[in-house]
C-alpha cells in the first residue's frame, strides 16, 4: 500500500496554489490539491499535498518561482504539525475560516 | 453564396482552433466554481483557469500573478481610469482613443474633476511622436497616459514602448484591444504600467473575456473597480491585498477563459509575428486595391507605419451603412460600417459623423477574400458613378 501524502503547503491565493501545482507535476513530483483540512490555516480553501521525503526539492521548485508558502505543515502523530521545507516541527499560526 | 467574414476589428470568427471544443468541455466537465470549496469540480475549475492564465501570461509576456481576467478590455480600461485618478489629476490621451478609453475619461472629468489632455500631432495619422507625448506630459504635469496600442478606425500602431520610455516615470496604460494576438508585444520589456485587451479579437477566444496585464508598482497599488467574494480571506470584508484576488472579485467567466487558454496555446504555436506579417501583407494589398477604386478613399493610412489587420474607407456619394448592407446580403461579405465607437478618431479623420467602412482582417483571411471586397466595391462605386 501507498504510503499517504504527508506534507501540505499553504499559499494565499488560488492562483499560487495551481501555479505549483502544474510546475510541480512537470517535473514528475507528486502531488494533488486538496480542500483546506480544518487544523491547518489556509486564505483561499486549497492546499497541496505532497511528500515529505519531497521537501528539499518543493524548496527549490518554489525558489525558482519566487513563490513563498504561507505555512507548511507535516502530517506527525495523526495530525497535521506547523512545519517547513527545510526543518521539522514550529509554532503554529492561528487557524482561519476557509473560503466559501 | 460564400460567406466572407472581415469584421475581425469587432471579434474574430472563426475563433481558434479548439476554442469551441475548450468551452463545451469545461462546461460538461469542470464547471465548478473556481477557487470556492474544494471538491473535484472546483478544483477542475481552478486548474483550467490558471492554465489558460499561465498561456496567455507566456503569450504576452506577463507575470502570472499580474495577469487578470475579467469581461472585456472595457471592464479593465475603467478599472484603470477610476482606480488611478482623481480630483486635480491630468490624464493625458490621444486623438485616435475607442469611447473604452474616453467614456470612463468624460465620465471622471465630471464625476471627479480630472483634466483630459489630448495630443494632437503633427502628422495627419494622429499616431503621436513620443517626443510629443513626453512634451505634453511634462506640461500638464500628467498623472496618467492612457493611450491605445492601435487605432480601431485606421489599424495604425503607435510606438507604445518608446511613448512609455520617454514619459517615464509618468505610468503608461495601453489599450490593447486590437494588437493582442495581432501585432508582437512583450509587456515585461515594454516599459508600460498596464496592458489592457480583449480575450475575443486577436486572441480569438470567447467574447466575454478580457485581460489585464500589471506591472509594479502599479501592479501593488491599483484598485478594484468592483468588490466581492473572491473564494480567499472569507473571514475578512475587505478586499485580499494579493494579486489576482484583489481584482477578480466574482465567479469568473471559468468557459470563457478555457478557450482563451487555449486561444493562446494556439497563438503561441502559430507565433504572432508570423500573423502579424500575414495580415500586414493583405491590408496593404487591399489599401494599395482599395485606393486605385476612382471615388473610394483610404482615410489615415500611411504605408510608412506599421499596421493591424483593419483599415478604414469610404466611397465617394455612398451611405456607409447601405454600402455594408449591400455588401453583407449581395456579396455575403460582412464588415462594420459607421463610427466604431471611436468618435474622436472620425473627428480626427474629417470622417464624423457619416463614418467608415472597417474592414479587419484576422489569421485565417486570405488574398482571395480581400480580393472579392475590393471587386465589389468596384462594382458599387462603378454603379454610384454611373447614376
Amino acid at each position: 500500500m501507498t504510503k499517504p501524502r504527508d506534507l501540505i503547503i499553504v499559499f494565499g491565493t488560488v492562483q499560487r496554489v495551481m501555479r505549483a501545482e502544474s510546475q510541480a507535476r512537470k517535473r514528475g513530483l507528486d502531488v494533488d490539491v486538496i480542500p483546506a483540512p480544518r487544523s491547518v490555516s489556509s486564505e483561499c480553501g486549497f492546499v497541496i499535498e505532497a511528500r515529505s521525503e519531497d521537501a528539499s526539492r518543493w524548496s527549490g521548485l518554489l525558489q525558482e518561482l519566487e513563490l513563498t508558502p504561507q505555512s507548511v505543515f507535516r502530517h506527525t502523530g495523526g495530525g497535521w504539525v506547523p512545519g517547513s521545507l527545510e526543518t521539522g516541527p514550529r509554532p503554529s499560526n492561528r487557524p482561519r475560516q476557509r473560503g466559501r | 453564396m460564400r460567406r466572407i467574414y472581415l469584421d475581425h476589428g469587432a471579434t474574430s470568427f472563426p475563433k481558434a482552433p479548439g476554442v469551441a471544443d475548450a468551452v463545451a468541455s469545461f462546461l460538461r466537465n469542470d464547471a465548478g466554481n473556481p477557487g470556492r470549496g474544494g471538491h473535484r469540480l472546483a478544483v477542475a475549475a481552478s486548474r483550467a483557469i490558471e492554465d489558460a492564465r499561465e498561456s496567455v501570461a507566456e503569450l504576452l509576456g506577463g507575470h502570472p500573478e499580474r495577469t487578470l481576467f475579467g469581461p472585456g478590455s472595457t471592464f479593465w480600461l475603467n478599472t484603470l481610469c477610476a482606480g488611478l485618478l482623481g480630483p486635480g489629476d491630468t490624464v493625458v490621451t490621444s486623438v485616435l482613443e475607442h469611447n473604452s478609453v474616453m467614456r470612463p475619461l468624460r465620465y471622471l472629468e465630471a464625476a471627479r474633476g480630472i483634466t483630459i489632455v489630448t495630443v494632437r500631432t503633427a502628422n495627419a495619422s494622429g499616431v503621436p511622436d513620443p517626443a510629443e507625448v513626453r512634451s505634453v506630459v511634462s506640461a500638464a504635469r500628467a498623472k496618467l497616459v492612457v493611450m491605445t496600442h492601435a487605432s480601431n478606425v485606421t489599424g495604425a500602431v503607435f510606438p507604445i514602448e518608446d511613448i512609455a520610455d520617454a514619459v517615464a516615470p509618468v505610468p503608461v496604460a495601453a489599450d490593447g484591444a486590437q494588437t493582442a494576438g495581432s501585432v508582437p508585444f512583450d509587456f515585461a520589456s515594454s516599459g508600460l504600467a498596464a496592458y489592457a485587451c480583449s480575450g475575443h479579437k486577436g486572441l480569438l477566444g470567447p467574447t466575454g473575456t478580457g485581460v489585464l496585464l500589471l506591472a509594479p508598482p502599479l501592479a501593488d497599488e491599483l484598485q478594484p473597480l468592483v468588490r466581492g467574494g473572491t473564494g480567499s480571506r472569507s473571514e475578512s470584508e475587505e478586499m485580499p491585498v494579493l494579486l489576482p484576488d484583489r481584482l477578480e472579485a466574482g465567479t469568473p467567466n471559468g468557459a470563457g477563459i478555457a478557450g482563451l487558454g487555449v486561444a493562446a496555446r494556439w497563438l503561441l504555436a502559430r507565433g504572432v509575428s508570423s500573423i502579424h506579417q500575414h495580415e500586414s501583407r493583405l491590408v496593404a494589398a487591399l489599401a494599395e486595391r482599395l485606393s486605385s477604386i476612382p471615388g473610394a478613399h483610404v482615410h489615415g493610412w500611411d504605408p510608412g507605419r506599421p499596421h493591424t489587420g483593419i483599415l478604414s474607407f469610404t466611397v465617394d456619394g455612398a451611405d456607409t451603412g447601405e454600402l455594408a448592407a449591400w455588401l453583407d446580403r449581395e456579396r455575403g461579405i460582412m464588415l462594420r460600417a459607421g463610427l466604431h465607437c471611436a468618435p474622436a478618431a472620425h473627428r480626427w479623420l474629417g470622417t464624423f459623423p457619416s463614418g467608415t467602412l472597417r474592414p479587419g482582417l484576422s489569421p485565417f483571411s486570405t488574398g482571395a477574400d480581400i480580393e472579392a471586397l475590393a471587386a465589389a466595391v468596384e462594382e458599387f462605386a462603378a454603379r454610384r458613378r454611373s447614376t
